[in-house]
């Protein structure tokens, strides 16, 4: 198959990441679309790496699983913290921090 | 007989293909971090893993030196992985049942090793012959030791060294003193310091995500504080976004060029059979995620909540360390894999230079909050330093690294003085908090002046020399225009270190206040890295020369 | 006429580079000063009242020092570097802490100094109770130390270090009495205005190292031969900008006259003697380079012309004992620059140094008034003091004369010899407004001077007027003599010796071919000057001594009926008055009313401005996460945007 599929299929789901990060509110979709994000480009390196047939981009695609998962422990966390704190995953709470 | 035995294996061993001198000062933070988390673990048998480790250490040393291939060429690392180990369990008894206490100085120990070792270093990895700096590549061309490096470590690790005599009091009285702390702080410096020596793409990720991770987590170490809780979800957000557009740009450039390596980047983007398109555009994205790092506008919104929210002591280091790696893998980024296009992010830059400069001047006006008008100057200044990098010259680097190192030591001493009146206010600090401290307090609101008029580029600190270092790049490249716009930032600028002075030494307190209640380490915190800001105002000489000697790349 | 550039090297000066002497030890003014700064910070609770013990022996040294120096450089003229280390050195930027020491720096060690040790010894009286008594003087040796760095500087950074240091120690002498409401405005003002002079400044200093590759003096000036005039004119308005922030010239003159909520040893220190010289100091160091430009010379010359004018008009309605000396000072500044534009160094030198000498006096005395009325300010409430305080009215009396070009004291002769070469060298204008500032200025100083001094008292019961205590009358007394005997002695006439001592260190303009501007001569000039100082102070006495001034401000003529002026009959006085007083006091009304609206406003403005753009741009930090990211989004798209097209 064309190549370039896989880079506009990895663009879309890039895309579709960072409207869901614009459009939504609710803390644990929105590191769902941060976490797409990260794996559109997981496409795009996995698909350049076949393309130029040297080992590279699949080097950097484990790494960027293992730096993702470590990021989702902490996201994670920090959520669940927020929920006890706060009692809502809302996002857009009133802010204590402006301006 | 120990040391026979194992002189004699390392003799018979092969030595493995690792250059263990070229990330030397980063495995003590790093053993001692872990070797932390695992005391934490054992907590009232500390000594179980300190003794171990201490053995392992002393070992390991001998090893070191015992192993150089020419006698004595690994002294200085094997000494220092001794004295680590000695001071191991020393540091159990000496600070017997307060592991808090005893994380503090064994992350000071290790951060004075991995200072040590990076002074090593420099004099005799880099230069072997003479005084010029000879760039080393090492681990498949994933880590350059050059100037870059070099100085970044000295800027990064002299920050976490002053950060932890500043925060420890700190820490316990809001007691968020956690076990978790020093790890993290020493795993985030490890990130910075690998970021500044990073030479391919995803050495550079993986250095720019451990210390962000770090960071995420100390900026909300404060658990029942929202502010530090919102601090730390918008750090968490805004970064992870950051990272994943900077790693789609990595991508792209992959894409183009069919190579992670900085230099071989570089020469391939000169190529024509390498689609410029692409290329241009994940260079775009790539800026987007370094501007974030470093807090360029427009991608700064989130310093000033995030500085406001996090512990003060992570606001400090976040200043003084964060903005210092990040200036150095920009400028190894841009100067050695995109020097051919150069027309592409010069203008770019100069023009989000501008911007952040003025932006961050402006807006620091109408602040209160104090911790907030500094994340504001932040801003300011990475606008600064921006300066050095669009000069796109070796004088230009050296400026920004310097620039860099002037920048951490005033803001350290400025976020250690209002650590200091944290302490009494038991809260944030506002202006109108500041009224008759020059008068309740006079010491440290006069090192805060001091440390202010270093920040508003005022001779005699070390702020000024470093403006006009940077000032003096910029118009050599012919940046007349933006220096201009630099100084004028720097005169709005004034206008609210003035008014934080003013408000200290002009105004009088409506209600009788209390003294301040500096401890042992925040006196010495603040007290050293004043003194450093004075040093390199009037006697800049020798770090000068350094910077200036960094200006050598692996290109 | 005049040519528009002039050629050849201009200090004659032979360069030596020495350790030898006085001159190796002379890093030591600067130092001691410094040390005693410390000192007194530091051991503020040990020594006690004694500080200022300390503090004057500080000044002693440095005082004792420069006269060393003085000697060495006099003995042997020369103009001498003292090799110190690098402060910094990056690719081809090298800037050293070498002193740089001629003639000229010895003049400005000596008045500096001197005038400092004196109001030392002046505060000890003056101080005397105050609460925050060691800390004063602390701050009295941090200034002169930074004002010993200024003139010994060897290059253009150092001496701006020197700038800058001098500006703020000078906030904290200003602030000393921070309870007093009107200092916030105060510093404020004199902060935005010296930050303005500062930028103007450090632009001139790229320019100048884009252009010579250095900003040592020594190097600079060996190179004006090869300075093309346009740089040269550029380099200067940039450097005349620093120098009139600092030096009070239109249109940065306005804070000045607010800086006087500090107490008075400081006005005197700072206001009159040192730091608003610096500017005059820094654009005679720099004549070499001055002189390739004489459009630039000439702009200098205007501008100092009509501040010398603006002020002396302001300063005739001023009723505060020490805003008339204030805008006076300006005056005096704007004539130093008057002489500078108009090619005159050494004369301004010249006048620097009267003018420390009896404008230093001048404020001392109005401290000692100010003493003695118990903090009271207003001189139509004062009156009568010359037998209450005797010492202080003497002093007063040869400060006044000095001041108002009577001769033989020393303002006479330097205010001679300037308009002199005014006129000489071809400025008819500026000759003739000179003419009438000494005038002016002849007439307000009378005014202060009679309306403190003499008539019937016209405070109240409850002021009881004494002599100070000896600490302050001795240096009234030490620069009443200076004043008095000071002009005679250094320069009676033209081509005196303080002039030939100091010819060689500065731009020499013979070369730029001068011609008069008309057929008069030098006995014709002076009995000119002499006429002005005359008719001022003439007019003074006929309304502030003949007439009743008893009624306090409302005996002020300009504002009694005309009707009472006829009834009087002083035809000469009525004549005056309308052409004169009215007139001028009109002036002086409309730029009263500037400076409080429109020059005020414009630094209030600057500060409003900045809060406007701030408060107008907070809204973007929502502090909502998501749109930080959408901030991210524009960035990127716009950046894309503008790489794209590019690549195109």
């Amino acid at each position: 198959m064309e190549i370039g599929y896989y880079y506009a299929v990895s663009a879309l789901l890039f895309t579709i990441g960072f409207v869901g990060v614009l459009l939504r509110r609710n803390a644990i979709v929105l590191f769902m679309c941060i976490e797409l994000m990260l794996n559109s480009v997981n496409l795009t390196l996995a698909a350049a790496a076949r393309m130029w047939g040297g080992p590279d981009g699949q080097v950097f695609v484990f790494f960027v699983i293992v730096v993702a998962a470590a990021e989702v422990v902490v996201g994670l966390a920090l959520i669940v913290n927020l929920f006890f704190r706060r009692g809502t995953l809302d996002v857009d709470v009133p802010q204590l921090l402006r301006y | 007989m120990l040391a026979t035995f194992l002189a004699q294996t390392a003799a018979t061993t092969p030595i493995p293909d690792v250059a263990w001198s070229s990330f030397a000062p980063e495995l003590p933070p790093t053993i001692t971090a872990l070797v932390l988390l695992l005391v934490a673990v054992a907590r009232r048998r500390q000594l179980l893993v300190a003794v171990p480790t201490a053995l392992l250490a002393v070992a390991a040393g001998v090893w070191l030196i015992a192993s150089g291939e020419t006698p004595g060429a690994l002294v200085v690392p094997g000494a220092v992985a001794i004295v680590l180990g000695i001071l191991a369990p020393a540091l159990v008894v000496a600070t017997r049942g307060r592991t808090s206490l005893l994380a503090a100085w064994a992350a000071a120990a290790s951060l004075v090793a991995a200072l040590v070792l990076t002074v090593w270093q420099y004099l005799t990895v880099l230069t072997p012959d003479g005084p010029t700096l000879v760039p080393q590549l090492a681990m498949a061309d994933a880590i350059a030791n050059d100037g870059i490096a070099v100085f970044t470590r000295l800027v990064v690790y002299l920050s976490a060294l002053l950060v932890i005599p500043l925060g420890y009091g700190y820490l316990q009285d809001r007691r968020i003193n956690r076990a978790e702390v020093e790890p993290l702080l020493l795993l985030a410096v490890v990130g910075m310091a690998a970021l500044g020596s990073a030479n391919d793409l995803i050495t550079l990720f993986i250095a720019l995500e451990l210390l962000s991770l770090a960071l995420y987590v100390l900026a909300g170490l404060a658990r029942r504080d929202r502010r530090s809780q919102e601090a730390s979800l918008k750090y968490f957000v805004t970064g992870s976004v950051a990272s994943a557009i900077l790693l789609f740009g990595m991508a792209l450039i992959y894409v183009a060029t069919g190579t992670v390596t900085l230099p071989e980047i570089g020469a391939a983007v000169g190529l024509v059979t390498t689609p410029r398109f692409v290329a241009a555009i994940g260079l775009a994205l790539i800026t987007v995620g370094i501007g974030f790092k470093v807090a360029l506008a427009p991608f700064h919104l989130w310093t000033p909540d995030v500085y406001q929210g996090a512990p003060t002591n992570v606001t400090a280091f976040m200043a003084a360390g964060t903005k210092a790696a990040g200036f150095a893998a920009a400028l190894r980024l841009y100067l050695v894999a995109f020097p051919d296009l150069e027309a592409l992010w010069v203008p770019v830059l100069a023009v989000l230079a501008a911007l952040t400069m003025l932006y961050g001047a402006f807006l620091a006006v109408v602040q209160h909050d104090v911790k907030r008008i500094l994340a504001y100057s932040a801003i300011s200044h990475a606008g600064f330093a921006t300066i050095g990098l669009v000069a796109n010259s070796d004088a230009g680097l050296s400026a920004t690294l310097w620039y860099l190192l002037t920048y951490a030591v005033s803001t350290l001493t400025a976020f250690g003085c209002v650590i200091v009146l944290e302490r009494r206010r038991r809260g944030e600090v506002t202006l109108a908090d500041l009224r008759g401290v020059g008068r309740s307090a006079p010491a440290i609101a006069g090192i805060l002046a001091f440390a202010l008029l270093s920040l508003a580029g005022i001779p005699i600190t070390a702020g000024y020399v470093g403006k006009l270092v940077v000032f003096e790049a910029g118009i050599e490249a012919g940046f007349t225009w933006l220096v201009l716009v630099g100084v004028l930032a720097s005169v709005v600028a004034a206008f609210f270190y003035l008014r934080i002075a003013g408000m200290m030494f002009l105004e009088d307190s409506p209600e009788p206040v209390e003294g301040p209640y500096p401890s042992f380490g925040l006196s010495v915190g603040v007290t050293v890295s004043a003194a450093l800001v004075l040093y390199l105002g009037i006697q800049p000489e020798l770090l000068l020369r350094l910077a200036t000697d960094a200006g050598v790349l692996a290109r | 006429m005049i040519l528009l550039a002039a050629e050849g090297s201009t200090v004659t000066n032979e360069v030596i580079t020495t350790t030898s002497g006085v001159i190796g030890i002379a890093w030591l003014i600067p130092i001691v000063p410094l040390l005693g700064f410390v000192a007194v910070l530091l051991l503020t609770r040990s020594l006690m009242d004694r500080a200022a013990y300390v503090a004057i022996g500080a000044s002693a040294v440095a005082f004792l020092l420069s006269v060393g120096v003085a000697l060495q450089v006099l003995g042997d003229p020369a103009t001498y570097v003292r090799p110190l280390p690098t402060w910094i050195d990056v690719g081809g930027f090298t800037v050293t802490y070498d002193l740089y020491i001629d003639q000229l720096t010895a003049v400005m060690l000596l008045v500096v100094t001197g005038v400092a040790l004196l109001v030392h010894i002046y505060s000890v009286g003056y101080m005397e109770g105050d609460p925050r008594y060691e800390r004063f003087f602390a701050y009295l040796n941090l200034f002169l130390a930074s004002m010993l760095i200024l003139v010994l500087g060897a290059n253009l950074l150092t001496l701006f270090l020197g700038w800058e240091l001098v500006g703020l120690s000078s906030y904290l002498l200003i602030g000393f009495w921070f309870e007093k409401p009107e200092f916030a405005s105060a510093a404020k003002k004199a902060f935005i205005t010296n930050r303005v002079g500062d930028v103007s400044f450090m632009i001139a200093m790229f320019l100048a190292f884009a252009t010579f590759g250095t900003l040592g003096f020594t190097e600079m000036f060996a190179q004006t031969d090869t300075l093309a005039t346009t740089t040269a004119f550029a380099l200067i308005l940039l450097l005349f900008g620093g120098a009139a922030a600092k030096s009070a010239q239109i249109p940065l003159y306005v804070w000045l006259p607010d800086a006087m909520a500090g107490p008075t040893p400081v006005s005197a220190l700072i206001h009159a003697a040192t730091m608003v010289t610096a500017g005059v100091y820094l654009a005679v160091r720099m004549s070499p380079v001055l002189i390739v430009s004489v459009p630039g010379m000439v702009i200098i010359a205007w501008i100092g012309a009509l501040t010398a004018l603006l002020a002396a008009l302001i300063a005739m309605r001023q009723n505060d004992i020490k805003k008339v000396l204030a805008y006076s000072t300006v005056s005096q500044l704007g004539y130093m620059f008057m002489a500078i534009g108009v090619g005159a160094f050494r004369e301004s030198i010249f006048h620097l140094v009267t003018h420390a000498f009896f404008k230093g006096l001048l404020f001392l005395v109005a401290g000692s008034v100010i003493h003695a009325m118990a903090n009271r300010t207003d001189i139509w409430r004062m009156g009568g003091l010359r037998t209450a305080m005797p010492v202080t009215f003497w002093t007063a009396l040869i400060g006044w004369l000095a001041i108002s070009g009577v001769p033989p004291f020393a303002g006479f002769f330097s205010k001679d010899q300037i308009l002199t070469e005014a006129y000489l060298h071809g400025y008819g204008p500026i000759w003739i407004i000179g003419l009438i500032v000494a005038v002016l200025t002849a007439f307000y100083m009378s005014r202060w001077f009679f309306l403190i001094f003499l008539g019937a008292p016209r405070f109240g019961d409850e002021v009881l007027p004494h002599e100070s205590p000896r600490s302050m009358t001795v240096p009234l007394i030490v620069l009443a003599v200076l004043s008095a005997v000071g002009g005679l002695l250094l320069n009676p006439i033209h081509d005196g010796p303080f002039y030939r001592t100091l010819g060689p260190a500065v731009g020499d303009i013979t070369d730029i071919g001068y011609e008069p501007f008309g057929s008069l001569t030098e006995p014709v000039l002076i009995p000119l000057a002499i006429l002005a100082a005359v008719v001022g102070i003439g007019v003074a006495y006929l309304f502030y001594v003949r007439r009743d001034v008893s009624m306090g401000e409302l005996a002020e003529p300009i504002r009694g009926p005309v009707a009472e002026l006829e009834e009087h009959a002083f035809y000469v006085d009525a004549a005056y008055e309308s052409i004169f007083v009215r007139f001028g006091g009109a002036v002086a009304r409309a730029f009263a009313w500037f400076d409080a609206n429109v020059v005020d406003g414009v630094v209030r403005g600057a500060g409003a401005v900045a809060v406007v753009i701030g408060r107008s741009s907070r809204g973007i930090q929502t502090g909502l996460v998501r749109s930080y990211v959408a901030a991210f989004l524009a960035g990127a798209l716009a950046i894309v945007a503008v790489v794209l097209v590019q690549v195109r």
